[in-house]
């Protein structure tokens, strides 16, 4: 084995022993679990109006069973036949002004039941069925219009969405004659998505958490050096300049996107084995983003968002590395990851300041997440276009790469002098 | 017998800021034990340090064997204990020095060999598998001289070497050091007059950054710690 190979090996076993790397690694591991099989013990109530007796299930009893319903209508277009079957199972409640209230966004389900005890049941039963498709519907077109829209009108509203986002987004001519020629296709297919949308919707939470967690992993990595004095045995060794650095470099990426990828696998395995991924993988991305004109499927937008992951993982590994060689303070590197991370994913820039508000939606915190990975402003290179999630792919290698040459020259510049 | 080897400091200085710690400095040493004697602050430290090319001198050049001070060559060639300085708690002796070997560019084989016929010479072989935040400060100190000794450098730097060693240790460290230097250049930095009256061949003492003497002790001067007492009285009697 080569010395480089042996010190990375070195190198590894040092952040692995740090207590700090497995308090960090284990707490995101809960919290992603908490966030995926919590849902197992959230309970909801539901009241018979007549006889007030209450009901209680929990939140994956009630989504798995709205799941059993709306898979049955698995690959059906959305179209006039579709919405106005919906529009039939539901309007039975309009008529009759008993309209439900869907307390999935609150908690609590309130179910009124007719007099005529077989007639709400079997009303029940339609809604149930279309119940997943109006919910869909709703979001689309919104309260007013679920009962009435039609196919045209549905797919107007959302060509509307991507054309009013022409303007909010400040698009260039270039950039809506691109899109003129993506338009989504319609009418497209509805799927029951339970499992992908969870997973596209803690994209970022996992990307946020991860960025922290490599934050505290990795900032003692060049800093305890210091701290400890060690550095002077290795600045003075011979392969103590340009080969340790290499070592710590490769060892903390490996190591960050080895927890990432651990973390991110467990997450999609988790939504996957509550949800399941194998009727709805191909599902098209408007069941998630309505208005989107990219054409991929909701199983391609997750090993999307998954490769930015990792990619964000390498850079945010190195972005660690340089930032404990140059504050040589691991308190102080850990305080800088959690600035950069939330001031990412906090701060706005208007979309009329185009280029700043679009060179923030090209960082991590701000694209890998389900709702943003696919803005429709688009990056020109070299006579082409590019959208911001091939641009970050492209991007973070590149980022991560200047980086390694900044840590590279913080390093040989390391200097034993007063402490 | 290896071949002569020469360490050229020509012209080295260190200022920061408006501060001059180290004057301009030319001295060239060959094989033998050099003992560095002043006071706190009197600019050994910083010298050592940029011999050992991991202190950027402001003016100057400084090479081994031909070597720049800079070069993976000239660090190939030398074995440094620094003054202060900490270990990496996790790792027990003998893990440590394998990693100091790897850093050294020994190969595992001959990393192996030379770890376990070092824990022996400095008494540490029944400590070798213990973590090394058990270990008191003279056996720390004792991994510390294993750890300079590895690549059987060509220019040792031993900062304050015989620092928290026992009376018993610093003799066989004495000795240890009398042997080096037979091969090797060995420069000794100290305050402990006595440690380099024994085994010096020739001293270099030095005040407020300069070189104030430099050569084999000449009985005729007197005696060497009245000498040094007498050069450094202030700084002695402000301690």
């Amino acid at each position: 084995m080569s010395q480089l190979g042996i010190l990375y090996l070195y190198e590894m076993k040092k952040i692995l022993k740090r207590r700090m790397t497995w308090i960090a690694f284990c707490g995101v591991v809960f919290i992603m679990m908490s966030l995926c099989f919590g849902v197992l013990l959230n309970s909801f109530a539901t009241s018979n109006a007549q006889t007030g007796e209450m009901v209680h299930y929990s939140a994956y009893d009630r989504a798995t069973q709205r799941g059993e319903w709306a898979e049955k209508l698995n690959g059906r277009l959305i179209d006039d036949g579709l919405l106005g079957e919906m529009q039939t199972a539901y309007g039975a409640v309009q008529t009759n002004e008993r309209l439900p209230v869907d307390g999935s966004m609150i908690g609590t389900i309130i179910m009124e039941v007719s007099e005529d005890e077989a007639e709400e049941e079997k009303r029940a039963e339609q809604r149930k069925r279309y119940e997943a498709v109006y919910n869909y519907v709703r979001e689309v077109v919104g309260n007013d219009r679920v009962y009435t829209v039609d196919a045209a009108s549905f797919y107007g509203e959302i060509q509307q969405k991507i054309t009013d986002y022409e303007n909010t987004g400040y698009l260039t001519e270039e950039e809506i004659e691109y899109w003129r020629g993506h338009e989504p296709q319609a009418p497209y297919p509805f799927y029951w998505t339970q499992g992908p949308k969870m997973m596209l919707a803690c994209i970022m939470t996992l990307l946020v958490l991860m960025a922290l967690v490599i934050g505290m992993m990795f900032s003692g990595v060049f800093a305890d050096e210091h701290m400890r004095k060690t550095d002077q045995l290795a600045l003075c060794s011979r392969y103590g300049r340009e080969v340790l650095y290499r070592a710590k470099l490769l060892a903390a990426v490996t190591l960050g996107v080895a927890a990432t990828f651990i973390v991110g696998g467990v997450t999609l395995v988790s939504f996957g084995i509550l949800y399941g991924y194998e009727k709805n993988w191909n599902a098209p991305l408007q069941m998630y983003l309505d208005d989107s004109p990219f054409a991929l499927t909701l199983g391609e937008a997750i090993v999307i968002l998954l490769v930015l992951l990792l990619l964000s993982a390498a850079l945010h590994s190195v972005l660690t590395l340089v930032l404990s060689a140059w504050t040589k303070s691991s308190v102080a590197t850990m305080s800088l990851m959690m600035v950069y991370t939330l001031g990412t994913l906090l701060i706005n820039v208007p979309g009329r300041f185009r280029v700043l508000s679009q060179c923030l939606s090209l960082m991590p915190a701000k694209l890998v997440r389900g709702t943003a990975f696919c803005d429709m402003r688009l990056v020109g290179a070299a006579g082409h276009y590019l959208t911001n999630w091939q641009t970050g792919m492209f991007l973070y290698p590149v980022l991560t790469l200047a980086l390694v040459l900044l840590g590279g020259l913080l390093y040989r510049r390391w200097q034993i002098s007063g402490r | 017998m290896r071949e002569q080897t020469e360490l050229c400091i020509e012209n080295i200085a260190k200022k920061y800021q408006n501060r001059t710690v180290v004057e301009p400095i030319s001295i060239k040493l060959t094989t033998g034990v050099y003992g560095l004697l002043g006071a706190n602050g009197a600019g050994k430290t910083t010298l050592m340090r940029m011999i050992c090319g991991i202190l950027q001198p402001t003016q100057g050049q400084i090479t081994l064997a031909g070597e720049p001070v800079t070069s993976e060559s000239y660090r190939a060639m030398l074995g440094y204990l620094p003054q202060d300085f900490g270990y990496y708690p996790d790792f027990n002796g003998g893990e440590f020095l394998l990693y100091m070997a790897a850093l050294k560019g020994l190969s595992k084989h001959q990393a192996r060999e030379k770890s376990r016929e070092l824990l022996e010479m400095v008494g540490l072989s029944e400590q070798a598998h213990k973590k090394i935040k058990t270990y008191s400060g003279g056996m720390k100190q004792r991994l510390g001289i294993a750890q300079a000794l590895l690549n059987a450098p060509r220019l040792l730097v031993l900062d304050e070497p015989t620092a928290g060693l026992d009376p018993k240790e610093r003799v066989r460290f004495r000795d240890l050091i009398a042997e080096e230097g037979k091969n090797s250049i060995v420069l000794l930095s100290t305050h402990i007059v006595s440690d380099v009256e024994h085994i010096a061949d020739s001293i270099l003492m030095m005040k407020d950054g300069r070189l104030i003497y430099q050569g084999k002790w000449e009985e005729s001067r007197g005696d060497l710690e009245q000498f040094y007492l007498e050069q450094f009285e202030d700084e002695l009697k402000m301690r």
